[in-house]
């Protein structure tokens, strides 16, 4: 289990709390959803998960990653450990080859167990494009370089499917994506929770996404709080209600 | 002859020293006169007014010439940071004791004899330039400083005053060579020159590609580097000349390279700067005739303690002549980079354009990137497009991929490769690869300090 306790974050050298005690349980195999306007604090949970350096989290907060204390591990260990965190806007990194990025990280969070040569995270890369319905001779582009935005996102499922975490935290997985690949993106999703029992907390602001998505449990984050939790129907009438009505 | 010699060749810089160095090669008296003249240029010329600060170097404590068999360096004296390169670059023993200024002769002249037979069967020429002197003096005279004549500043006179050694290269019409001829000691066994003379001459659609310099490190006690490279183009002939300047961080090194060509002729220079203290180095060309072209790439990498001042300049006279600069520079810790680059198009350059491209990645909170650029058209119907950009690496890219379990210093790593890759590119594999192994190391360097 992925166990955040009393969870709270500020930006460096300011005030203003982001997010305030959050507590959330992320099990094994299942689809989690968080659910909020913008502005709620949900980006920056997703950044401080990961050890963004522009972020402070406060002492009392834990992130225990199947009972190992990974609160202040640096975020290339929490990755090691099983941790994969989607943000956003996954960044532009000119000139450097998916193929060489790919490779150094799969060694680094998968090298313990199998490392791995070039060549055979160039078939893995291969197989996975093709499933996903990544372009052919992805490995030779530049990471995110010149991506349109359904690109960025297959490109993040890509690396889910390679490094295999135990648990993945998905950032709007679906904005910016088209019709096509919001589908590919869910049905992985829904896939890996089944197959390789990974656990999901998908952070979205959208209702399209129950329609799509089997989810097992929803969150809904205002004001940087966790006000309430429930199942689908819980979630769908929030979206018919609008945020700020529940 | 007779005369005793002292065993070393004294430090400092008079007309004895310019007298002494041309009497010991047996020039002729013309050779003797430029000397001097230049000699005296410099000595009238001894303000530098802009650019980096040389105020540190000190004339008269360096050696201008080194006798033949002269007692050389001992490995003690070579710092520790270089032996430790050598071993991470795996550069073996003997390789090692002519980069460390040990010895002057490395023994690949077997090697060396065989392409240089092939090369003459072309009917190319390949000599180093004393030895071109003697051998061909009236071709010599044609072409010596008159691409670059002592009066062009005050290190071109300082290197016209008492150069030794260097490469001339003349290429015959029509001839093309496949591979890249290549100093460093896998083919030249001359010394490595502290004040070098090179001179190549490519005629009519002819093709070559010159490398000069190694990346592993080259250590000289002697603080200053400064040569001179003068390049003539024909009709449509091509000449890409790349350098890989790895300088121990004591040396300043302060250099004048400029090309001419001539109609259709196309001239690039590669230019990757990673060493010395001080380096001031504007590689240029003078786009003469009509449809030439030239480009210049330039890669500097500015660690602590480093200040590189590079650039180019790119002089258009033909008429449709295009010319690209695309400069590229990274600071570390308290390096210093700058960009310093002229282009001007002139009134009869009828429908030039320049392209210029300059990128500064800065590593850290205390490192500096500089840029001086002068574009200039002087008739309407030419084009210039100039693009800068300073950039430090940005925390959304070290946390994307440290997120992916890369360390903080691979993930630098990985950003800085990406980001001269347009460069390093353009190099011969075994270069690129102990290239990209040394920006490794400096940078696993810099994360112990």
């Amino acid at each position: 289990m992925l166990k955040i306790s009393n969870f709270s974050v500020k930006i460096k050298s300011e005030d203003k709390i982001l997010a305030k005690n959050i507590d959330l349980e992320i099990n094994p195999g299942k689809v989690n959803l968080l659910i909020g306007p913008n502005g709620a604090g949900k980006s920056t949970l997703a950044k401080s998960l990961m050890s963004d350096p522009e972020l402070e989290i406060s002492p009392d907060s834990k992130i225990i990653l199947d009972k190992q204390n990974i609160t202040d591990l640096k975020p290339n260990k929490k990755a090691s450990s099983g941790l994969f965190v989607s943000f956003q806007n996954p960044v532009e990194v000119p000139g450097v080859k998916i193929l060489d990025f790919l490779h150094s990280s799969y060694n680094s969070v998968r090298g313990a167990k199998d490392r791995i040569d070039i060549w055979d995270i160039l078939d893995l890369i291969e197989q996975y494009s093709q499933e996903i319905g990544l372009p052919d001779g992805i490995a030779d582009r530049n990471v995110n370089e010149g991506f349109s935005g359904g690109e960025k996102k297959k490109f993040e499922l890509l690396q889910i499917l390679l490094l295999k975490p135990k648990y993945a935290v998905l950032d709007e997985i679906d904005s910016g994506a088209d019709v096509d690949t919001i589908k590919t993106i869910y049905s992985t999703v829904t896939e890996l929770a089944k197959s390789s029992n990974t656990g999901f907390l998908i952070i979205s602001h959208t209702p399209k996404i129950l329609d799509t998505l089997p989810v097992d449990a929803v969150y809904l984050m205002e004001n940087g709080e966790i006000k309430k939790s429930g199942d689908i129907k819980f979630a769908k009438e929030i979206f018919n209600k609008g945020f700020g009505n529940s | 002859m007779s005369r005793k010699r002292k065993k070393q060749f004294p430090k400092g810089l008079s007309e004895k020293t310019v007298r002494e160095i041309s009497k010991i090669k047996d020039e002729p008296d013309w050779m003797l006169k430029v000397r001097l003249e230049a000699y005296h240029y410099f000595e009238d010329h001894y303000d530098h007014k802009w650019g980096p600060d040389l105020s540190a170097l000190n004339f008269d404590k360096i050696k201008y010439y080194a006798y033949a068999g002269e007692k050389k360096n001992t490995w003690e004296e070579v710092p520790s940071e270089i032996k430790d390169t050598f071993d991470q670059l795996g550069i073996p023993e003997v390789e090692r004791k002519y980069l460390a200024g040990l010895t002057t002769q490395y023994e690949s002249e077997a090697i060396y004899h065989n392409l240089k037979e092939r090369w003459q069967s072309l009917g190319i020429l390949f000599e180093d330039t004393d030895t071109a002197l003697k051998k061909y003096p009236e071709h010599f005279k044609e072409y010596f400083g008159k691409l670059i004549p002592y009066t062009d500043n005050k290190f071109a006179a300082l290197n016209t005053a008492v150069w030794s050694g260097g490469t001339v290269i003349y290429v015959p019409r029509g001839v093309q060579l496949p591979m890249p001829v290549q100093t460093y000691f896998r083919i030249n066994t001359e010394q490595m020159g502290q004040f070098e003379r090179t001179l190549i001459i490519a005629e009519e659609e002819s093709n070559i590609h010159y490398i000069e310099g190694c990346t592993a490190p080259q250590y000289m006690t002697n603080s200053l580097h400064s040569a001179v490279v003068e390049i003539f183009l024909k009709k449509t002939a091509q000449v890409r000349y790349t350098t890989i300047q790895n300088w121990s961080k004591n040396i300043y090194n302060l250099v004048t390279k400029r090309a001419i060509a001539e109609e259709k002729a196309v001239m690039e220079w590669v230019d990757c700067n990673i060493g010395s203290k001080v380096t001031m180095k504007y590689p240029s060309v003078i786009l003469k005739g009509d449809n030439s072209k030239a480009y210049l790439l330039s890669m500097n990498l500015a660690d602590s303690d480093q200040n590189i001042d590079a650039g180019g300049k790119m002089l258009h006279i033909g008429e449709n002549s295009t010319s690209i600069i695309d400069s590229k520079s990274i600071s570390r810790k308290n390096g210093i980079s700058t960009y310093r680059g002229t282009v001007n198009i002139s009134e009869k350059a009828k429908n030039a354009r320049s392209f210029i491209n300059c990128e500064s990645l800065l590593i850290d909170d205390e490192s500096v990137a500089f840029s001086y650029p002068i574009d200039q058209t002087s008739n309407s119907s030419s084009t210039i497009e100039h693009e800068a950009s300073v950039s430090k690496i940005s925390r959304d890219q070290l946390l994307y991929l440290q997120s992916r379990g890369l360390s903080k210093r691979e993930a630098t790593q990985l950003i800085v490769s990406g980001f001269i890759s347009p460069i390093v590119e353009q190099l011969p594999t075994e270069y690129a690869i102990e290239l990209e192994r040394l920006i490794e190391l400096s940078n696993i360097r810099s994360e112990r300090d």
